[in-house]
């Protein structure tokens, strides 16, 4: 097998990095965007964490804490979470189809720049009179209104989340159109590697549920600027129920893609193919089905929503999601499991996600939800799922793809400390928010009283938040050392299953010279596996044929004798 | 992968009926959003079907260029508009104004990529690793 020559090197002009139509330096300029919205989100959660590490207002005013979390919440969910996976799948699925480029690589360049634009735009509230939005990342009404949040920081909020999701609705169109247009010859759609399926799962939640954003944000900047729409038009349960048509499938948007890069991870430092594939694909399809149709769980308590229907819908996630976990324990078993720091995360992604997962069937049931409604107990169990299954996802995307992209390794100790690190931080900062939001600690509050006794709890909390900083910044020392002094990758460090570790790294800019034969979902694996065949063979031949010389130099001797 | 979207689109139509068991069709709101998934499957099925971009393409690289200058400025029209919708009418006409000439570039670039895709052989089909080795 050969391998196209990479063209590292050159530095590209300022014109060739905004506006270039190369699929690699777009999805890599989503996800370096997404990460700095990542980071910029997580200082403001690190404020908030500090105001709240002691009951009675610290630092912070009232306002200034709904605008932080407001803008926490758009950030991490809105700016950085579908976005990243966008980018990923933008870089990665070409390269895992054996396709040249990306489909309509114009629409994914467009796409970079309003989600960016987007993003700018909702975060340039902050420098208005009046702040940023301060409504939280849902803007439900009234509270979303022109009477209840005036100011131009609100109006930019809900035009920066209209963009910026446009952007991110752009940016999924054509890894859809690659995956149809553009496979390997050989590839079917079988044979397509998980991630590319998780993409598929995804960017389908994306095609139905992204238009209701959009025109969810247009009616709402018309309702504050122009007339009433939703007041006419059902009320704030119109604008919940589109909201959170949108803003449930968002959640698995964000983490289905990394569903597939877990599975990867897994199957190749298990050294086995994936367990269960295709009953592992067809469960992602009834997965983002499902998922499309649980919205309104968000909306138990508005007692304006079918509770047993939503509840039935949402309790069922647990079968596919079932199957996806049996077949990602299946493929370790019995494998030959090389704990690197890709492993580890997407192990802490299984662990983690779990608790997020069974929280979630908690939460599922109505009486238990009006209970815990509004409460911490939402806000540990969302994080679970969240930062368990997004961030340590995309940390094992990270450390598996980045010797790819950059053509160096990541350091293995500075990314074990790294894990560890977030896999203390995560428990700690989460696991007290379970144990205060039963007690009744409602969310998006600035104070709590001290008689409650939840200061230890929720200083532990914060210890864990600042203890999570650590470890991001672990991660950029790392990066920063790495793309310096890191260890040459080569092409497959790994000893990867899929077609991108087939060329370069970096890949060069059309990809491949030459694609290995497809012939299953790992086609790198079958490679390797016919090349042991092939050696095994031909030491068996030269077994037999130095056997048969033996017999004949051992017959010609004795006929000598 | 026609197939793919018409199965999806079935999947969302079997958990609505499901639920019309529950709430019925007093509710316009669920009927609107479950049917809308429904159709817009469909209707990315039928496109496929119709035009015939259901089917795939060995992947050799086509003519595009590196670098697509108007559609980071259609980008920006688009950005300056839409805040010109909070800040002003004059920041929208400019952003238009922007977005003219940026629909102008595209233009110029695709009639561009046309006459080099009419210029240039095609590509020739990527080859797979043991093909032609003989």
């Amino acid at each position: 097998m050969s391998v196209a020559p990479s063209l590292a090197g050159r530095r590209p002009s300022l014109v060739e990095l905004a506006a270039a139509t190369d699929h690699k330096r777009i999805g890599l300029m989503t996800v370096v965007t997404a990460l700095g919205f990542f980071f910029a989100g997580g200082l403001l959660a690190l404020v908030m964490r500090t105001e709240l590490a002691h009951s009675g207002m610290q630092f912070l005013d009232h306002d200034t804490y709904n605008q932080l979390f407001t803008m926490h919440g758009t950030s991490m969910l809105l700016l950085f979470a579908p976005a990243v996976v966008m980018g990923v799948g933008t870089y990665f699925v070409p390269l895992q189809l054996g396709a040249a480029e990306i489909v309509w690589p114009r629409v994914a360049l467009l796409g970079f720049w309003l989600y960016l634009g987007g993003g700018l735009t909702a975060w340039s509230g902050f420098l208005t009179e009046g702040g940023a939005a301060s409504f939280a990342w849902f803007a439900f009404l009234p509270l979303s209104d022109s009477a209840a949040s005036p100011g131009t920081g609100s109006d930019l909020w809900v035009l920066g989340v209209g963009l910026s999701q446009l952007g991110v609705l752009l940016l999924a169109c054509p890894i859809m159109a690659t995956i149809v247009r553009r496979r390997a010859p050989g590839m079917t759609l079988l044979r397509m590697p998980l991630f590319c399926w998780s993409m598929v799962s995804t960017i389908l939640m994306v095609l139905v549920a992204w238009p209701v954003i959009l025109i969810a944000m247009t009616l709402l900047f018309v309702d504050r600027n122009v007339a009433d729409v939703y007041t006419v038009g059902g009320g704030s349960v119109t604008y919940q129920n589109m909201f959170w048509f949108f803003a449930h499938p968002l959640v698995y948007v964000i983490f289905f893609p990394l569903i597939g890069v877990v599975g990867e991870v897994i199957a190749t430092f298990s050294g086995r193919r994936f367990f269960g594939f295709r009953v592992t694909v067809f469960s992602q399809l009834l997965f983002a089905a499902l998922s499309t149709s649980v919205w309104a769980h968000h909306m138990f308590t508005t007692q304006a929503v079918n509770n047993r229907f939503f509840s039935l819908t949402t309790t069922m996630i647990a079968v596919p999601a079932g199957i996806e976990y049996l077949a990602f324990l299946a493929t370790m078993w019995r494998g030959r499991i090389r704990l690197k720091t890709p492993m580890l995360f997407a192990l802490g992604f299984v662990l983690l996600f779990l608790i997020g997962g069974l929280s979630g069937i908690f939460v599922a049931s109505p009486p238990l939800d009006y209970h815990v409604h509004d409460s911490y107990v939402v806000v540990a169990h969302f994080h679970y799922t969240m930062f368990g299954g997004t961030v340590f996802g995309l940390f094992a995307a990270i450390h598996y793809w980045f010797p790819k992209v950059t053509g160096r390794r990541l350091s293995e100790p500075l990314g074990r400390w790294h894990w560890a690190l977030m896999v203390v931080g995560a428990l700690l900062t989460f696991v007290p928010m379970f144990v205060v939001g039963y007690d009744g600690m409602p969310r998006q509050v600035a104070d709590y009283a001290a008689f409650r006794g939840w200061d230890t709890l929720n200083l532990l909390s914060t210890v864990g938040a600042y203890t999570l900083l650590v470890s991001f910044l672990l991660f950029l020392v790392n990066v920063l050392r790495s793309r310096r002094v890191g260890e040459p990758a080569g092409p497959d460090p790994w000893r990867g299953q899929t077609l991108e570790w087939a060329t370069a790294s970096p890949p060069p800019r059309h990809n491949f010279d030459r694609l290995p034969p497809v012939r299953s979902y790992a086609p790198l694996l079958d490679l390797r596996l016919e090349e042991a065949a092939a050696r095994r063979r031909a030491r068996g031949r030269a077994a037999a044929g130095g056997g048969a010389a033996g017999g004949g130099a051992a017959g010609a001797t004795e006929g000598a004798a | 992968m026609t197939r793919v979207f018409l199965g999806w689109g079935a999947l969302m139509a079997t958990i609505f009926l499901v639920g019309l068991l529950f709430f019925g069709f007093g509710d316009p709101v669920n009927a609107a959003l479950f049917g809308s998934t429904v159709v817009v499957m469909v209707a990315i099925a039928a496109v496929l079907t119709v035009s015939g971009l259901g089917r795939s393409l060995a992947g050799g690289a086509r003519s595009l260029p590196d670098v697509s200058p108007p559609t980071l400025l259609l980008a920006v029209a688009i950005v300056v508009a839409v805040v010109g919708a909070q800040l002003g009418l004059w920041l929208a006409l400019i952003g238009g104004g922007l977005g003219l000439l940026a629909v102008g570039g595209l233009v110029r670039e695709a009639r561009a990529q046309r006459r080099a895709l009419r210029r240039a052989a095609p590509a020739p089909p990527m080859r797979r690793d043991g093909e032609g080795a003989a």
